[in-house]
């Protein structure tokens, strides 16, 4: 770098200056921030899961798509908190103050999360009864600002009058609440309730569509849909929105799998006792969710590798994670959705599985599409999550770190085992093939030839060879000792080799027909056979 | 407060008990088979369910429900204002076709008729706002709700008055009554079952009231008698022996209760009429009656009827003049109205019972506490 350019970065003034975003930018984000539905559906459970709830119920209001209610029995939160994060906390929610029996680890953001809801419908009503504090209910409707805000004039923008050094200069209004009266039977307990009873027509037409279609509506049994259902389709695409939203619930909150056994080789035992004691249930319009994942009955079986649990500090800041990857050998996985790597910040799905496996750089071909797995976070990356909470910022040091070992176990361990299965399915699958083949030629020349025959011995690739004693030529046996020979001495392409090798040794027996004539017709009569039950 | 629980009524279980169940075995009976030799057909029903879906639970006790193979209610709709009391149905009653809004404010809402997939494009002038928002909902609820007809069994138990001082005549009740008539009439499609119903019963609960009525809706009634009395002279004997008064505007000054019970039932009947259909005098016609005071509010009386209705034979609707009825039709309604003059409301006074220990017992397995 030359001296003059060094020179041009010295500071005029002593100290950097600030860089501010303009609070428009945060008004934005009640408003399309979430994916779909389930993203923000997913974070009203994780609220949930922070009040320390055991049920969390959503009534997606089916077939009509008119209203929809999520309900939990956790400890809800009190009307002078609720009056704080919409008057100014929105964005900047206080985490509950952990009690000491509170074992959970806290997920949701009790203020975005709670207005994810507005994506899809035009206002919403929320009610809570806490275990302390005065209960309420009110209305909220946010504004569909996205053109207003931009107007220089808005009415919803405000210049602070008195406005301190740390404090924002302007004030944007993103709508309107009301406190309505909150009646003593709205809940039985503690909990909070929230009702959008005024659902986009875009939302209600739909999902009213989708359960139009076959298989629109999952079985009662979740674990049916699962193994059943699901199992039929390749794409959760076709089994239409209402469908996906349960499967992407279902995918993406910390409740537990449909077994210990749900993963080969127990690699989520520990992760289900964990999640069991939780006690933590979803219900999806009466259907108890568990997580999509049920890796049994392949074929071929599974290769599954565990994730070790992994600590490290990076820039100060801790990391820590563990979780398996399964591949589905010589099968791709169905639904498309669950290929991929899943990776879990605190028992929450970031998005949905991401089927480039971290943005793994190697060509895997299809074997790709047979893996899956989940990495569970348990420290850290928080801060590596992008502001949908559905992603995550692929440069933050702590995602590429989680990233290289992810790859350096598909590299070196995952791939490696899986191509070797498939060089042991191949050779086994190549001598079941060679053995029925020399039975074929075996079948061929007893048929024909009125011949006896034995097996011969194999060659060095382990490929049977056959003996034929001895054929009928006219009304008399006569003794040969004609074998077949080894296809590896021929020199032709290898998946010709053994057909050759069949059609010379029902040549060399035509030869002994006494015409031309009647070798001909025996030699066709032999070859036709053969190529019958090739 | 004390809230008043509609639910651990033994009057109302009476009424269940003795009326409803019966008369639904009555109607499951007469169900079409869904082949030459299959089951009959499941029974379809709407209710305006009550605290704990408990009218539906009996009636499945009674085997006059049927679930579906995947556990599902899917034949019951119910109607619940709070989006919240739908779910709260729903989880008793699971798979039920639950609408979270004012029954009259709907049915008497006049939307065109919208393909069930719904390809309409979004409005190009409307707001992205609550209001056109809420008009949707009403939209797609109401089309929803027409496409769930026809139904067996209605259990139209309003608990409320069947005309309210304020409304134009004839009043929201009577109005929604005359659009479920005419639905009555669709063919439904229900996965692939294709169902149209020609006979059908109704449960239908009122108060007795208001004894002030406005002038208008109080000749109304009155005229609905007089005209009944005037066509089938035997009516006037009738209501003379019974009453003591041999015109419907004294009964209506002398005894309301009474005059209410006789007017509530033949405006049912003879609104059903224009529409096509007509009581069936094959099956019973029931009536009960029995007081309730809740806690900080008047005493009032419940009339329960039971009535079951078929199509008109011959049809009206294929009548050129509608009002000129074939003379087997008008027989059956003389014979309707006389019969509703001549029965009595069976007086529900479950104190002077000896089965009140049965009809707490039957509540208790409904999941009632009583």
């Amino acid at each position: 770098m030359s001296e003059a350019n060094v020179e041009s970065e010295k500071p005029e003034a002593s100290g950097g200056n600030k860089i501010v975003l303009h609070e428009k930018a945060f008004a934005h984000l009640t408003r399309g921030m979430y994916r779909s539905p389930a993203s923000a559906l997913r974070e009203l459970v994780s609220n949930a899961w922070d009040a320390r709830a055991h049920k969390v119920e959503i009534r997606t209001g089916i077939p009509h798509f008119v209203e929809l209610t999520v309900t939990d029995d956790g400890e809800g939160f009190d009307e002078a908190e609720f009056l704080r994060i919409v008057k100014g906390g929105l964005g900047n929610s206080e985490k509950r103050i952990r009690d000491t029996d509170n074992t959970r680890p806290l997920i949701g953001r009790l203020g975005v999360g709670m207005f994810g809801i507005a994506q899809i419908c035009g206002s919403f009503v929320i009610a809570s009864r806490p275990k302390k504090g005065k209960p309420f209910k009110a209305r909220i409707r946010l504004y569909n600002f996205r053109e207003e805000l931009d107007k220089t004039d808005s009415p919803l923008v405000r210049r602070r009058e008195k406005v301190a050094d740390t404090e924002s200069s302007l004030e944007i209004d993103i709508g309107e609440y009301e406190l309505l009266a909150f009646s003593e039977d709205e809940f039985e307990g503690t909990g909070t309730r929230i009702v959008a009873d005024v659902m986009h027509p875009v939302f209600s037409r739909t999902f009213r569509d989708s359960i139009q279609q076959s298989d629109g509506v999952p079985d009662r049994e979740w674990g049916v849909a699962v193994k059943k259902q699901i199992s039929k389709h390749h794409s959760l695409q076709e089994l239409g929105e209402y469908f996906r939203l349960i499967w992407e619930i279902a995918a993406s909150v910390p409740i537990p799998y449909l077994g210990d056994d749900a993963v080969p080789s127990g690699r989520v035992v520990n992760v289900q006792k964990d999640l069991l004691k939780e006690d933590f249930q979803v219900l999806v319009d009466g259907i108890q969710l568990f997580k999509p994942v049920w890796l049994k009955g392949n074929r071929n079986g599974y290769t599954t590798i565990d994730v070790p649990y992994t600590e490290t500090t990076l820039y100060n800041r801790k990391i820590a994670f563990q979780g398996y990857i399964a591949v589905q050998e010589g099968k791709q996985l169905k639904p498309d959705e669950l290929r991929g790597i899943m990776i879990r910040v605190k028992g929450v799905g970031i998005g949905l599985y991401d089927p480039s496996l971290l943005d793994y750089r190697f060509n895997e071909g299809p074997r790709s599409r047979w893996v899956t797995g989940e990495i569970f976070v348990s420290e850290g990356l928080e801060n590596a999550l992008n502001v949908d909470r559905d992603s995550f910022n692929r440069f933050h040091p702590q995602f590429r770190f989680l990233q290289r070992q992810v790859h350096k176990l598909l590299r070196e361990e995952v791939f490696p085992e899986v191509y070797s299965k498939i060089k042991r399915r191949s050779n086994r699958r190549a001598k079941e093939n060679a053995s029925a083949r020399t039975e074929a030629l075996a079948e061929a020349v007893q048929e024909t030839f009125a011949a006896k025959t034995r097996q011969g011995p194999a060659n060095a690739a382990g490929m049977p060879s056959l003996v034929v004693r001895s054929i009928k030529i006219g009304e008399s046996d006569r003794s040969t000792d004609v074998r077949s020979e080894d296809p590896d001495e021929l020199d032709t392409k290898k998946g010709n080799r053994q057909l050759a090798s069949s059609v010379l040794t029902l040549f060399d027996l035509a030869l002994m027909q006494p015409t031309k004539n009647q070798m001909r017709q025996i030699f066709t009569k032999a070859l036709l056979k053969l190529l019958r039950d090739w | 407060m004390t809230t008043f629980k509609y639910e651990n009524c033994t009057s109302k279980q009476y009424v269940r008990s003795k009326g409803w169940i019966p008369e639904a075995k009555e109607r499951l009976a007469r169900l079409p088979k869904v082949s030459q030799r299959g089951p009959r057909r499941r029974l379809r029903y709407l209710t305006f369910c009550a605290e704990g879906a408990i009218d539906v639970l009996a009636l499945r006790n009674a085997k006059i429900i049927k679930k579906s193979a995947e556990k599902l209610y899917d034949t019951v709709t119910f109607f619940d204002f709070a989006p919240q009391a739908v779910d709260k149905t729903l989880r008793i009653i699971e798979g039920a076709n639950g609408f979270p809004i004012d029954f009259f404010e709907l049915i008497n809402s006049d939307y065109p008729e919208i393909p069930q997939s719904e390809s309409d494009l979004d409005p190009q002038d409307a707001e992205e706002d609550d209001v056109t928002f809420r008009e949707a909902k009403n939209r797609y609820l109401y089309g929803d709700f027409r496409r769930s007809f026809p139904f067996d069994l209605m259990n139209l138990d309003v608990e409320r008055y069947v005309i309210r001082p304020t409304e134009k005549l004839p009043g929201e009740l009577l109005t929604a009554w005359d659009k479920i008539l005419e639905w009555q009439k669709r063919e439904g499609s229900f996965g692939k079952l294709k169902i149209k119903v020609d006979e059908f019963t109704v449960f239908f609960t009122a108060k007795i009231g208001p004894r002030e009525l406005p002038d208008t809706h109080r000749d109304n009634l009155i005229r609905v008698i007089e005209a009944n009395i005037e066509r089938f002279p035997d009516l006037k004997h009738i209501l003379s022996s019974r009453f003591s008064e041999d015109n419907a505007e004294k009964l209506y000054h002398s005894n309301f209760d009474e005059f209410f019970k006789l007017a509530v039932p033949k405006a049912l009947i003879s609104r059903a009429l224009a529409k096509d259909w007509m009581l069936d005098l094959e099956l019973s016609y029931k009536a009960f009656e029995f007081d309730r005071q809740p806690p900080a509010s008047d005493e009032y009386t419940m009339v329960h009827y039971i009535l079951h209705f078929r199509r008109c034979a011959p049809s009206l609707d294929a009548q050129i003049n509608p009002l000129n009825l074939p003379l087997a039709v008008a027989k059956v309604y003389g014979e309707s109205v006389t019969r509703v003059f001549t029965t009595p409301c069976d007086d529900v006074d479950v104190s002077k019972m000896d089965d009140e220990a049965t009809l707490k017992m039957e509540l208790g397995a409904l999941g009632v506490a009583v």
